[in-house]
């Protein structure tokens, strides 16, 4: 099960997710954890910035695989979460990474 | 804004006082952008990044640098009024402090202080008369005559001296890896100049003997090829190398170079003398900022000269600048265009550098060649001072 305020691990903040944001359909890129559904993060984006989601579209990237000598690895897969609002909402961007100073990037 | 100008020393002084933040607000818009094109932050291109991103990330650093520049733009204000000091030397990093929407701030400046100068010092004339000797002259003519001494070959000797100068091929090998590391051939040596394991070796030597030492891992061979006699040109011979009709002409000629120096010398020494004398008169104070300048400027211009009396050169030079600087100010010196173009000519003469260039070098730094005409001018007056005191 997860909790809402898990659902959402942090923002995207580059310039492609920004320019998402300031089109005619605001835009914003999320990571999210990897079992979090559509619904979920429509609910915990809706909960967390007051706004109302027209759609969620998911993806998932898989890990890539690392080797380091005879040592084979990966990184740790996850899923990019692009939440589009309801017309006549949007998020400040100040307030976008205010909620989650506190997690680890990237 | 307001601020008020404290007086610590009489060369360094304090402004403290705020301002509110709205003041600073377009410094700190442009502080911000000029960090937008320079800051690299992940995710964008250089630039690319919006203003809040950049805010959010360096807003204390643009702050900090719009509070600077606001002080620097009050220093600046209070540097042209030219009420409390000249010019400002130096600052120290502000400290300041943030209260609601207001800024505080202290700094303290160093600068050249503003000051009533008193030009009427008494001045000692000079006892001795001005002239130059038969024997300064003389000895003018022979360094000359050293100077353009030629060498010839010695067919008398055969045996070197420790007084000779010789042709030597001279070859430096190394023991250790067996290369040879110099190899010097036809080198003329003054051997009286050389060091004393080289006069040893040659000492008596014979046309085509070969010596060789072996110092440390290095063994040194050297053959002697010719021995070589210094000819000394006679006045005669010296007074057409240098472009004179005759040994008089070059005679008078000498005098008088010996005795420009001389008066030139006294001329220097006069005016420093007399800069000295008002600055204790004025009991001005040296701001540490200009003598440290000033020692550089003395140091670097001559390496060899001992540190106390360069730090007493750089003390008149300090105190020169400073009689200079508030003397323009007193008495209003202006200056015509007619006055730059002279300079410019008189510059010119002295450096052999074609007056068009000299224009050129100076044409973003207009306000430099005038703040130079002008000490020019100041110079020139205090010289007509001295010369009215002195006859």
């Amino acid at each position: 099960m997860n909790f809402l305020a898990d659902v959402i691990i942090r923002p995207v903040i580059t310039e492609k997710a920004t320019k998402l944001s300031e089109g005619k359909k605001k835009k914003y890129v999320f990571i999210c954890k990897l079992s979090a559904t559509k619904p979920q993060i429509k609910r915990a984006v809706e909960k967390l910035f007051g706004v109302k989601v027209e759609k969620v579209n998911t993806m998932i990237y898989r890990g890539k695989i690392k080797r380091r000598g005879i040592f084979i690895g990966h990184r740790p897969s996850f899923k990019k979460a692009i939440v589009t609002l309801k017309p006549g909402y949007q998020i400040d961007i100040t307030k976008l990474t205010e909620k989650f100073i506190s997690q680890p990037s990237k | 804004m307001n601020f008020e100008i404290k007086n610590i020393s009489p060369t360094i002084f304090e402004i403290s006082g705020s301002f509110k933040e709205e003041e600073i607000k377009e410094l700190y818009q442009s502080e911000l952008e000029r960090l937008a094109k320079s800051v690299k932050i992940p995710g964008f291109r250089p630039g690319k990044a919006p203003l809040e991103i950049i805010e959010r990330k360096y807003g204390e650093e643009a702050k900090n640098n719009a509070v600077k520049s606001k002080i620097a733009e009050i220093i600046e204000q209070e540097t042209k009024k030219k009420e409390t000091w000249i010019e400002t030397l130096s600052f120290e990093t502000p400290v300041w402090s943030q209260k609601g929407d207001t800024i505080e701030f202290s700094i303290k400046v160093e600068v050249i202080p503003k000051k009533k100068i008193d030009l009427d010092v008494d001045i000692e004339k000079p006892q001795e008369k001005l002239d130059a000797s038969d024997d300064e002259v003389k000895r003018e003519i022979d360094n000359l005559k050293e100077r353009f001494a030629v060498l010839e070959e010695e067919t008398e000797k055969d045996t070197v001296s420790q007084n000779d100068v010789a042709v030597f091929d001279i070859t430096i090998k190394n023991l250790k890896t067996g290369k040879v590391n110099q190899k010097r051939i036809s080198q003329i040596v003054n051997i009286q100049n050389s060091e004393e394991f080289f006069k040893k070796l040659v000492d008596g030597m014979k046309i085509n003997e070969v010596r060789e030492v072996v110092l440390g891992d290095e063994k040194i061979t050297v053959k002697l090829k010719s021995i070589k006699r210094k000819v000394i040109p006679k006045e005669e011979d010296l007074a057409k190398t240098l472009g004179y009709n005759n040994e008089k002409e070059m005679y008078e000629d000498i005098k008088k170079r010996i005795l420009n120096q001389k008066k030139n010398e006294l001329k220097s020494s006069l005016y420093f003398s007399f800069i000295g004398k008002v600055a204790e008169k004025n009991q001005l104070s040296i701001p540490r900022t200009l003598f440290m300048q000033k020692l550089n400027d003395v140091i670097s211009r001559y390496p060899q000269l001992e540190r106390k009396l360069a730090e007493s050169q750089a003390i008149l030079l300090s105190a020169e600048e400073i009689v200079i600087k508030n003397i323009i100010e007193q008495d209003k010196i202006d200056i015509s265009d007619e006055d730059i173009e002279n300079y410019i000519q008189e510059l010119s003469e002295r450096t052999n550098i074609p007056p068009q260039k000299i224009k050129e070098n100076f044409k973003d730094r207009m306000e430099t060649l005038k703040a130079l005409v002008k000490e020019k001018k100041v110079q020139e007056k205090i010289f007509e001072i001295i010369e009215k005191k002195i006859s």
